[in-house]
């Protein structure tokens, strides 16, 4: 039987690989685009960072549920696991919301630049989560320069949590409902 | 355009990058000798330590009392550029099922506030380092036991590498306990850490004694004795907080029929509280990162109007 913390290196080289894939070709397709738009790379770089966000966001789960196993004490136990917890959801949560608007509201032109800097910033949150967990299993990593991520949480009461999901979950359903009726 | 950005992407390869092992330790732990297949137990890129290593039980090793095992490694001298040390107590090389427990011990301190069979020093100061874990065999006979080391070195011809190190085998004899000896509990578990600002009082479990005195010391070496009461098979004793972080060593002298018994000094950390927050509480605000984090994505997005696709299909068509 597969250790979860064995496991949970597996699943992260596949998340970290896919997420630093996208993010490099999010980066080049803006940087590309405000050069030449009709450039064949342009739409090469937009499938391949697509395809690798879906690909780092199904293995995604897998990766923070062996995490969570392998903690012996939990996320809870520790500042430093508790944002690696965080970050991988608010990258996560960026990631899908990514890939939902290009599959639900395609390529909008003027949106592009800033739909490719949130599929940047995922790959940015997650890039950070894989390396706090260098920090937690090796005392070492590149983001040694960022201490307060080590050392403290920016933690919500429950009912706040609560109360932010509801009000983007109305939001969303108010949005959706002022489309349909206007459109 | 394009070459300049294959130009840049082939030179970011090109930058050298830091690159060591763990240079912050991997923390105390229950670890055998190749410590998960690190890069110290791997032949093909370690080289070899010449510290010299020692054991030494104190005094007679009875078979379910606690014994103090110390080790000593010797030879940090100026040619040596050696920060961080990881030590090892092993019950064989095997390099798998080789931490004593596997053998028949159990280790009820490791000195640092914890039962592990690895604990690390961040620095050496002296030329010979002298560690003791407190264990207790649980059967008679001969048992073995080596000391192992990894550590980096700065300095020789090998600076950089990896360094592994592991001792002859040291054969300890287990004896078994004289009859009405009086003796500690073979069941008792030392407490080895506790919060600062937070007392202990100790249940020290004990067979054939008359009168048990505790005994500690702060880490000045200046030492107390705490008397006991005796409540329900246990001798009570209150050892005081510790404002703050440190370790104190405590040991319980026993009378009864036989000769006067110490055990030998247990250590108890003080640490600092440790973190902790309501596991709901992070689950919730994980998810709500997760839909706070979606929900930015498509919020900020011009909704596509149905006759924007009206207008698509009309273009797509002409």
């Amino acid at each position: 039987m597969i250790e979860p913390a064995t496991f949970h290196v597996i699943t992260t080289e596949l998340v970290v690989g896919s997420f630093a894939l996208a993010g490099l070709c999010f980066v080049l397709h803006s940087l590309i685009s405000i050069q030449n738009k009709e450039s064949q790379f342009v739409t090469m770089m937009d499938s391949t960072a697509h395809i690798a966000l879906l690909f780092g966001l199904l293995a995604l789960p897998f990766a923070i549920a062996s995490g969570i196993n392998s903690s012996p004490s939990g996320a809870h136990t520790s500042p430093l696991l508790a944002n690696k917890m965080l970050l991988s959801t608010a990258g996560g949560g960026l990631a899908l919301g990514v890939l939902f608007t290009r599959w639900r509201m395609g390529n909008d032109d003027a949106s592009r630049h800033l739909h490719n800097a949130f599929g940047s910033i995922s790959t940015g949150c997650m890039l950070l989560t894989a390396s706090l967990g260098g920090t937690y299993t090796r005392a070492d990593s590149l983001t040694e320069f960022l201490p307060f991520v080590k050392e403290s949480t920016l933690l919500l009461p429950a009912w706040m949590s609560i109360f932010v999901i509801l009000i983007i979950l109305a939001a969303l359903i108010v949005r959706q409902t002022s489309t349909i009726k206007h459109g | 355009m394009k070459q300049k950005l294959v130009l840049l992407l082939a030179l970011s390869l090109l930058v050298p990058l830091h690159v060591s092992g763990n240079p912050g330790g991997v923390g105390n732990s229950l670890e055998n000798m190749q410590c998960g297949g690190a890069c110290h137990g791997d032949a093909n890129q370690n080289a070899t330590s010449n510290l010299q290593l020692g054991l030494q039980p104190s005094g007679t090793v009875w078979a379910g009392q606690p014994t103090e095992i110390t080790v000593q490694i010797s030879g940090f001298d100026t040619s040596h550029d050696i920060d961080q040390i990881g030590i090892f107590l092993l019950s064989s090389t095997n390099a798998n099922n080789d931490i004593p427990t596997t053998d028949g011990w159990s280790i009820l301190s490791d000195g640092m506030g914890g039962s592990n069979n690895y604990i690390e020093y961040a620095s050496v100061d002296s030329n010979v380092l002298t560690h003791s874990w407190i264990l207790r065999a649980d059967e008679v006979g001969e048992k073995i036991l080596y000391v192992s080391v990894h550590h980096g070195d700065n300095s020789g011809t090998d600076a950089g590498s990896p360094f592994f190190g592991v001792s002859q085998a040291f054969e300890i004899n287990v004896e078994a306990i004289p009859e009405n000896l009086q003796r500690i509990d073979p069941e008792y578990q030392p407490p080895a850490s506790r919060e600062v600002g937070e007392s202990t009082t100790l249940c020290l479990k004990t067979i054939a004694a008359s009168d048990v005195v505790i005994e500690w010391r702060e880490p000045s070496g200046e030492s107390y004795q705490v008397e006991t009461t005796q409540n329900n098979g246990c001798w009570n004793a209150v050892l005081p907080p510790a404002l703050s972080v440190s370790t104190i060593e405590w040991r319980a002298i026993l009378d009864g029929e036989g000769p006067q018994q110490t055990t030998p000094w247990f250590s108890l950390a003080s640490v600092e509280p440790t973190w902790e927050a309501d596991e709901t509480a992070l689950l919730l605000q994980s998810i709500a990162h997760l839909v706070l984090f979606f929900g930015l994505v498509l919020l900020v997005r011009k909704p596509k109007r149905i006759d924007d696709e009206f207008k698509d299909y009309m273009e797509e068509s002409l």
